[in-house]
């Protein structure tokens, strides 16, 4: 048994681009492992090649150089994705199918038959909430339910390792909601989770780990809290007899009064001390302090720039 | 082959016989084929000679075109559509090795293939029986060329498929499907020629493509002439020989297709 559920081993992978079919690098070096029963998320911008790496992932695509693995196994290797279950970003459905035809062929594709291949199929309509589209053509559903459709196929044969693509793209907020429930539910079971998302927040939500991604390869991967989210500052929620004493603490000089008397304000990491002392002496008395660090958003700005001067 | 790959080779199968027997313009295909086997009967009044012969010849020649037809239509988007849709990424992403997926494509042409032809060929039947025509076994055993043709033109289909796009396909199947049927010729052709290129390329097209002619009984049928067993082995075997070339060069080819 491998130590890893999937991993790319310095992945590369081009297309022919133009007249001339030269190639164009898409991935170049890429490493990254994911261990068994974890959740790591993919982050990047677009064209940073997200896709691409799910696809290699999923044994869809051949690596031009390095090797991709599920779980020690060359991932274009059939039987290697006997336990992979895949949600590519747009659902690629047959038009003339109903929906539950579908998944009947996705369950049959995976190996089952039969009552037990119809039981998966009834199970997880009921799951997605879809029994009432089930005779309904593939190609009639909504934007969200053919999303949830593709979640279906993606879970009918209870895999292992699930291998998402914005799993929320076209999703309202109640079934994001409940999307996320499942995958957090997924991966509390022992499921492995690897995904890709535009939205940061859901990464943060589901993930252990981040993988950040730009221009085909890795830049950085850790867990969330390791990553390096310096301190910009601390938002404090204070009263103070004279909230002007408050101001020499506050940057740019800016106590904003509520109404119910307390003050918020935003100290630079130097005058915490100095605003500590102020409540010892008893001028201040703090009711709240947090630290303000920067979004992941602007990490994963920050990184995009820094691979960007490095290349 | 594994008990995996047959579950998964019938599910592609049936997508197959399901996306056809959904499309209409396969339908309208089908009914246009029935409707020239049942308009024989103006044709046979028309021309000058045997009226049941004319029947049968028209019978033979509408099942062996419409094999064709069939054929290049269901095949020319059978790999083309599922790349092009991504639909394979579907299929793909599974435990299905790209040899099953192919494999599950030629079945369920063959099922689409099989269900034209059983329809055809029973309403060519009723009509030569109604017309008192007697059939022979000659009549059985072209019956089952025509449709081994068809399956012979399936897999070249799936061939040209696994790397050309749906023009080129068509064309290619049409060249082999006519030429195929010139075999002989093309062999005395290249016996006369003057030329040695033209001798050189007409031998080369004679041994490369397959002798759909070694596949054809009709006269037999018609004249009621006994066909050996001996013949109708080596009209199998040489239809075996050439489905099995085709299929194992479509799955060479598409094995080392690179999907983007």
């Amino acid at each position: 048994m491998s130590e890893f559920a999937l991993e790319w081993r310095s992945v590369s992978f081009s297309v022919p681009h133009g007249f001339w079919m030269r190639p164009k690098t898409i991935i170049r070096g890429l490493d990254l492992a994911v261990a068994p029963g974890s959740a790591v998320g993919l982050v990047g911008p677009n064209g940073a090649g997200k896709t691409t790496t799910l696809k290699l992932g999923a044994g869809l695509i051949r690596p031009g150089s390095g090797k991709v693995l599920i779980n020690g196994q060359p991932a274009m290797k059939s039987q290697s994705r006997r336990r992979l279950g895949l949600l590519t970003e747009t659902q690629y459905v047959y038009p003339h199918l109903r929906l539950k035809e579908w998944l009947a062929m996705a369950a049959a594709l995976s190996g089952w038959k039969g009552s037990e291949c119809r039981k998966r199929v009834d199970d997880v309509l009921q799951r997605m909430e879809l029994t009432g589209q089930a005779d309904q053509v593939m190609r009639t559903l909504s934007k969200g339910q053919t999303q949830r459709a593709g979640l279906a196929q993606a879970l009918v044969h209870e895999p292992d390792i699930l291998l998402l693509d914005e799993p929320m793209s076209g999703l309202d907020p109640f079934w994001r909601f409940k999307v996320q429930q499942m995958l957090m539910q997924y991966k509390a079971s022992g499921g492995t989770l690897f995904f890709s998302s535009h939205i940061l927040s859901d990464v943060e939500r589901i993930s252990d780990q981040v993988a950040l991604i730009s221009d085909g390869a890795i830049r950085w991967q850790g867990a969330l809290s390791d990553m390096p989210r310096r301190l910009t500052g601390y938002e404090v929620r204070c009263r103070a007899e004279n909230p002007s004493v408050l101001e020499k603490f506050a940057q740019n000089s800016r106590v904003e009064l509520q109404t119910d008397g307390a003050c918020l304000l935003s100290v630079d990491p130097e005058q915490k001390e100095a605003l500590l002392n102020a409540c010892a002496a008893g001028h201040v008395s703090i009711e709240s302090l947090m630290p303000i660090r920067p979004q992941i958003e602007e990490v994963l700005f920050e990184f995009n720039l820094l691979s960007g001067e490095k290349d | 082959m594994s008990g995996l790959a047959w579950i998964q080779l019938r599910a592609i199968a049936v997508n197959v016989w399901r996306a056809s027997a959904r499309d209409r313009i396969l339908l309208i295909l089908w009914a246009t084929a029935l409707l020239f086997i049942f308009f024989s009967l103006v044709l046979a009044k028309m021309v000058v000679g045997s009226e049941e012969m004319a029947l049968q010849t028209t019978g033979f020649w509408i099942m062996g075109i419409w094999g064709l037809i069939s054929v290049l239509y269901l095949g020319s988007n059978i790999v083309r559509q599922e790349i092009y849709q991504k639909t394979i990424y579907f299929v793909l992403s599974r435990p299905v090795h790209r040899t099953t997926f192919l494999l599950g494509k030629f079945f369920g042409m063959i099922i689409v293939l099989a269900s034209l032809f059983v329809i055809l060929a029973l309403c060519w039947l009723f009509i030569l029986l109604s017309k008192g025509v007697p059939l022979n076994a000659g009549h059985f055993v072209t019956l089952a060329f025509i449709f081994g043709e068809w399956v012979l033109l399936a897999s070249f289909s799936l061939f040209f498929a696994a790397f050309t796009s749906p023009l080129l396909h068509n064309f290619f199947l049409v060249g082999l499907g006519f030429l195929g049927h010139w075999s002989r010729d093309l062999y005395l052709f290249s016996q006369n020629a003057h030329s040695a290129i033209a001798k050189t390329l007409l031998s080369v097209i004679y041994h490369v493509l397959p002798n759909l002619d070694a596949l054809n009984f009709r006269q037999a049928a018609l004249y009621n002439e006994p066909i050996g067993a001996g013949l109708i082995m080596l009209a199998g075997g040489v239809l075996l020989a050439w489905m099995l070339t085709a299929l194992v060069g479509a799955n060479l080819i598409f094995s080392r297709r690179k999907l983007l």
